[in-house]
């Protein structure tokens, strides 16, 4: 059964099961984003509570413009980017960093580099990332969002992801490089 | 699958099995507390509103109920005949003086 007929039957009638059908697919993707973006598994099971929570109240606003799981994590990362710079106090995590961010090489990093970099290092890398950037590279590479998805998602216009999305790639290399010097990619 | 999908789904083994579960029933017991604050609402609002607008002096526009039989609006003690329409005989009914 699809998402889309999924939804229909349960805003049809509210039945059980197309609740459990929707939380069996999404529920631990969501809580694998959030674990990976809040760092704290409490934190992160609560927030997949709220998100559920959110997704089927506004169950009746999805337009099926988009694909309902670009919906799910739409609601997702911005959940936890909300929680995240209500924690930090922080402005916005994807403010126009084009002042104060470091430059970008010329040579763009090529996605090989980051897809094929090990499974350990991955995961160090990515902690050590910010987390604007850390949201951007899941959106892409475990998402496989398309750039205009994301744009959405984070309200950006296209060609600003495209240049965010430079930065954090060069940004993970830079990180492995600094930690894992010694060791192979 | 690349390692991102990987890292993913060694995420994704942490919340499987007790934890999946436990959200899931707060899950539940979130919806069913909503849905019985709809129905509250539901029952009472139209009835509050109404206490609220005749305590201020207003009248409520029974549009919906004109042109319906009298007894329709009636309760049941005051109604058409039907077993216990009147209810208890008021004190000094020819009843209690027999």
């Amino acid at each position: 059964m699809k998402d889309s007929e999924v939804i229909h039957s349960y805003l049809e009638t509210q039945a059980s099961r197309c609740f459990d059908l929707l939380y069996g697919r999404y529920s631990t993707k969501i809580f694998s984003k959030c674990i990976s973006l809040l760092k704290d598994e409490v934190l992160a099971q609560d927030a997949t509570q709220e998100i559920f929570t959110k997704i089927f109240l506004n169950l009746s606003r999805f337009g099926e413009k988009s694909k309902f799981s670009t919906w799910v994590y739409s609601i997702t990362y911005n959940y936890c980017i909300d929680f995240l710079r209500r924690k930090k106090k922080q402005k916005d995590l994807f403010s126009d960093e084009m002042e104060k961010a470091p430059d970008v090489p010329e040579n763009e990093v090529s996605d090989k580099v980051l897809l094929e970099m090990e499974l350990s290092q991955l995961k160090v890398v990515l902690d050590n990332l910010p987390e604007g950037d850390q949201a951007i590279l899941l959106m892409k590479y475990q998402d496989g969002m398309q750039i205009r998805d994301i744009a959405e998602v984070l309200d950006k216009t296209e060609s600003a992801i495209k240049m965010k999305l430079k930065r954090a790639k060069a940004r993970a290399q830079q990180v492995r490089d600094e930690l894992f010097k010694e060791q192979p990619i | 699958m690349n390692n991102f999908q990987r890292l993913q789904e060694e995420h994704a083994r942490q919340f499987e099995g007790l934890k999946k579960r436990r959200v899931q029933q707060s899950l539940l017991q979130t919806f069913g507390i909503f849905k019985f604050v709809g129905q509250l609402i539901d029952v009472y609002l139209p009835a509050m509103m109404g206490v609220i607008v005749s305590s201020m002096g207003g009248k409520i526009d029974d549009d919906d109920n004109k042109g319906k039989p009298v007894s329709k609006n009636l309760p049941p003690s005051l109604g058409d005949d039907h077993p216990g329409k009147t209810g208890p005989e008021p004190p000094g009914s020819p009843d209690e003086l027999r």
